[in-house]
């Protein structure tokens, strides 16, 4: 673990102690990367967008837009060195992908989310370049979350394209799209860090606007445990332990009792909500939550 | 001044000082995140705790002081302040 240095004499990077380490070891063997026959698959996707089940069915690729608000092109709007994620993943080179196709009540990114052509397009170059910055710095993958990179698959797979023969890759998703998502990630993934966000139609529908949330997330958690290293996020939402967290965690145990979960207790009320908590998460709700996945016997992980 | 909350726009993050202590930092960058994870290494060091991060993708919690008694006010105490390299292709990826 790199120490963490604060000297007002630095400045960037170095000031916030993400130094450079020195050149990390490459993996024995380059890693397997999509090819353009890959990518383009994925473009083709875009001239009928269905990769999610909103199925817009719209041309992104002629500039039309659907649920997400995204075209054709993968809009960045931030990449940093996450040193809190789970700890097998930190220190996490984290890139943001905006545009998504669920509209969560708590969003605490929304604001990209709800205009993502505001982004500029992902420079491919730049970010290769970020990419291998902060793999000197100590990132031990490179993290694609948003918003929901899955609605910018093209763009992922050229970026995965240049990166991956020499870089563990995490899937951070909402886990909300269409299987064809799943086959063309199939072979590219190393980590899927899936979010699974409640328990009940009921729950997804008012806070996710998205009712078939949770039959989906399901289903492709399933799938992305045949070919990934899968870990199951949950984020304990205040006063849902009996719709949403507890109904969750035994689905986990029931359906997929050897993969890592993570409790997730930093829930952040927003200012104006309909459905959403208006609280944030107590210490008692955390140790229910806790208590429940360990009498069910999940691999909890932090 | 406007009498609807304040919502955030692109480059903005929030901070919400809650009544039992606790900063909560939302959407911030890279500056900001190592500011929390100093202060959330501090407060773990006073208590002799192990540190227990609740850090995530576009949010902290700072120092962590989970309590039984969720704050009365949620989002009253805020400051809104411009982040400097939010942005896509500023700072960070320059």
């Amino acid at each position: 673990m790199m120490s963490i240095e604060h000297n007002r004499g630095k400045t960037g990077d170095e000031a916030r102690g993400a130094r450079d380490v020195g050149i990390p070891p490459l993996p024995p063997r380059p890693r397997p990367f999509p090819d353009a026959a890959a990518i383009e698959s994925a473009t083709k996707h875009l001239s009928c967008c269905r990769l999610c089940p909103r199925d817009c069915g719209v041309n992104r690729a002629a500039g039309q837009r659907g649920y997400c608000g995204l075209d054709g092109k993968a809009h960045c709007f931030r990449e940093l060195l996450h040193w809190a994620e789970e700890a097998e993943l930190t220190p996490s080179h984290q890139v943001y992908f905006a545009g998504c196709n669920l509209r969560c009540e708590y969003c605490t990114v929304l604001e990209w989310n709800e205009r993502p052509l505001a982004v500029a397009e992902m420079d491919l170059d730049e970010l290769v370049r970020a990419v291998d910055r902060r793999r000197r710095q100590g990132a031990r993958n490179v993290n694609l979350l948003g918003g929901e990179p899955t609605v910018s698959l093209p763009g992922v797979l050229a970026l995965l394209q240049r990166v991956r023969a020499t870089t563990q890759v995490v899937l951070n998703s909402n886990m909300y799209y269409n299987e064809c998502v799943d086959s063309l990630l199939r072979g590219w993934i190393d980590v899927c860090l899936a979010d699974l966000k409640c328990g009940s139609r009921a729950c997804a529908a008012a806070l996710l606007d998205a009712e078939d949330y949770v039959d989906v997330a399901r289903r492709n958690l399933r799938m992305a445990d045949e070919h990934t290293d899968l870990i199951v996020r949950h984020l304990i939402l205040p006063g849902h332990m009996d719709c949403c967290t507890r109904p969750t965690l035994e689905w986990l145990a029931a359906e997929l009792p050897q993969v890592k979960v993570s409790l997730r207790a930093n829930y952040v009320p927003p200012i104006e909500a309909d459905s959403a908590p208006k609280q944030y998460v107590t210490s008692s709700e955390i140790e229910a939550a806790t208590r429940h996945a360990r009498d069910l016997g999940l691999r909890l992980i932090q | 001044m406007s009498d609807k909350p304040y919502k955030r726009e692109q480059g903005d993050f929030e901070l919400r000082i809650l009544s039992d202590g606790r900063l909560v930092m939302i959407a911030p960058d890279e500056t900001l995140m190592e500011i929390a994870k100093t202060l959330d290494a501090c407060h773990c060091d006073e208590r002799g705790d192990e540190a227990i991060s609740t850090l995530s993708m576009g949010d902290c919690f700072a120092p962590l002081a989970m309590t039984d008694k969720p704050p009365e006010n949620t989002g009253v105490e805020q400051q809104h302040l411009e982040s400097e390299d939010a942005e896509a292709g500023t700072a960070d990826s320059q």
